[in-house]
């Protein structure tokens, strides 16, 4: 099984998680911010290809030049804000409700929006219409929170259980709405509200609250390892 | 009253007065001011009571045309303010099609005086706010905002919850403007004889059944109009004594007439008896201003030049042209506003969200 792993920041705990103890066939692309979604494209090899030369030279560092993207059985799009946020306010505890004025239609609507409008949706959009080989499956992974806003939204204890669910089933009905796989955060990861990184889990330098440890990422892995397996036996099956 | 006088030529003593035609300045004379003209360099169209300033907060509502008015004062940079704001997230295109940022407060088209009147009774409690519901295809509509919500509400209760909203954003327009725009654009209206209150739209066209015993049509008049806009005016004064009224008329002809007249005579009737009603107003109230949004695109002096081959619609270009008149006259008479880069309207009328247009369908 060949797995390509794609995303932004959030990826540095994976690959520290594999350096540490390698498993299985995984190969890592990631670039900080969005610019590795906004600005990666295939050619008619299906071979990653950017105009940006930052882009390119990631690709060439991690070997992936000339590389087709059908040689991978996964491909998985991991964080880059899928559950992130706007103008220093998180997303969850923005969410609207009824008791405001709000229609039941106009609040889906925002959280469609809202999903429809995340750097990884774009993403998994444009990837989703790439002419890949029917082997190969691609999975959108949110990253857990709190995400690379963290410092705006230190407070996610308080956050409301209607408002988190209604982000989750918004993220995995728009992504999943597109044809590819959604895969949750492990739940190993989370707090009892289930949006929060339990503390153990967080990355601890220089007041990193955003991103994942190595012991966070190994868990990530582990589940996206787990996922690939337990698809291959289904499909055995 | 007489303007001056002058020395005659052939006599140091004798002093004659001149006549007013001689002071007038040259926008008053049809051929400095417009024969000798281009279109596009017309000058002077309004001249301001008010000078808005880009903190203070102006407030929206009206006929379809008004809502070219609040995007066009955010983009210039001015204090567009909306008391009922779109869930976070919802992007643009779709808060406008659930009718956020259109007008000030989600109200829909207010396209008559007496329902500006009917809106602000509601606001300041001076009248109860019907509980009147249309259902069509298990969906449930506002019959005073049949279009803000595109399929309707899930319920009677969420319709209901919506429209209370509403009205509560509207009361704080009213009492957090310095400014209150509101463009006049229909005569014709729809009102339930059983309870007297008035809806936007025939019942029975968009949603909801037609009642010819209860759904009575009435084409208001000058004295009817002028009196809504009065107590409409009068009761918004109660909450804010200072607050200011630019008055303009839709330049957008009817889509249908129930009046029994040829729709474009009964336009003409309709659009002449609003733009009276608001030069009354505007010429005996020093608090009330006209602004002649209806002159630019509908005189003759443009030749049509502004609206879409329907020649109903105004297009993107009479649109800019109108707003950028709007700023240019206010700069004219009290400076010039912070530089801040005009954003052009892109989007025709037939983009904008008017119940009216849905009579369209029922043409033979």
């Amino acid at each position: 099984m060949n797995i390509l792993i794609m995303g932004n920041s959030h990826v540095g705990a994976l690959i520290k998680a594999y350096k540490d103890n390698p498993s299985g066939d995984v190969q890592f692309l990631a670039v900080d911010g969005n610019s590795l979604l906004q600005n990666l494209e295939i050619d008619e090899q299906c071979q990653l290809i950017s105009t940006k030369r930052h882009i390119t030279e990631a690709i060439a560092d991690q070997g992936l030049e000339n590389v087709s993207l059908n040689t991978f059985d996964f491909i998985f799009v991991y964080g880059c804000q899928l559950r992130a946020a706007g103008s220093g306010v998180h997303w969850i505890n923005k969410v609207c409700s009824p008791t405001e004025g709000f229609s039941e239609q106009v609040l889906t609507q925002a959280n469609k929006d809202f999903v429809e409008d995340t750097a990884h949706y774009r993403f998994i959009e444009r990837i989703s219409q790439w002419p890949l080989s029917a082997h190969v499956r691609v999975i959108s992974m949110p990253s857990p929170l709190p995400n690379e806003l963290a410092p705006f939204c230190e407070n996610m204890n308080n956050v409301n259980q209607h408002n988190a669910d209604t982000v989750q089933s918004a993220v995995e009905s728009g992504i999943t709405a597109l044809g590819v796989e959604y895969l949750d955060t492990p739940n190993s990861l989370l707090t009892s509200n289930r949006v929060t990184t339990r503390s153990e889990f967080k990355a601890s330098w220089k007041n990193d609250t955003a991103h994942l440890n190595t012991a966070g990422g190994h868990e990530v892995l582990q589940t996206i390892i787990a996922y690939t397996i337990n698809t291959v036996w289904k499909l055995a099956a | 009253m007489h303007s001056g006088f002058k020395v005659s030529a052939n006599s140091a003593t004798h002093k004659r007065f001149m006549n007013p035609y001689e002071t007038l300045p040259s926008k008053a004379f049809w051929k400095p001011a417009v024969a000798e003209r281009s279109m596009f360099d017309m000058e002077e169209l309004w001249d301001p009571k008010f000078h808005i300033r880009k903190q203070n907060n102006v407030v929206t509502f009206g006929s379809c045309f008004a809502q070219h008015i609040g995007n066009a004062l955010q983009n210039r940079g001015f204090n567009w303010l909306k008391t009922e704001l779109p869930p976070y997230g919802l992007l643009s295109k779709n808060a406008k099609r659930f009718n956020y940022d259109v007008f000030s407060a989600r109200t829909g088209n207010i396209y008559t005086t007496s329902l500006l009147k009917q809106w602000t009774e509601w606001a300041l409690d001076k009248k109860p706010i019907p509980d009147e519901c249309w259902i069509k295809d298990g969906r449930f509509y506002d019959p005073f905002r049949p279009r803000v919500e595109p399929n309707g509400f899930a319920s009677r209760e969420e319709a209901r919850g919506s429209l209370l909203h509403t009205v509560k954003a509207f009361r704080q327009c009213i009492e957090q403007a310095n400014f209150f725009v509101f463009t006049l654009g229909l005569t014709e209206s729809w009102f339930n004889s059983t309870h007297g209150y008035e809806y936007p739209i025939c019942p029975g066209t968009l949603a909801g059944e037609f009642n010819a015993i209860e759904h009575k049509f009435k084409n208001q008049n000058f004295n009817e109009i002028l009196s809504s806009l009065v107590d409409a005016t009068s009761m918004m004064k109660e909450i804010n004594p200072s607050l200011r009224v630019i008055l303009t008329v839709s330049p957008v002809p009817l889509t249908a007439t129930n009046s029994g007249k040829h729709v474009a005579i009964a336009t003409m009737a309709s659009k002449s008896i609003l733009r009276a009603v608001t030069d009354q107003l505007s010429t005996t109230d020093k608090n009330i201003d006209y602004f002649p949004s209806y002159e630019i695109i509908n005189s003759p002096i443009f030749k049509g030049t502004f609206f879409e081959p329907n020649l109903r619609g105004v297009n993107p270009y009479g649109v800019n042209f109108v707003m950028d008149n709007f700023f240019k006259c206010l700069e004219e008479k009290f400076g010039k506003y912070p530089t801040s880069e005009a954003i052009p309207v892109e989007q025709s009328a037939h983009e904008n969200h008017c119940e009216e247009e849905l009579l369209e369908a029922f043409a033979k």
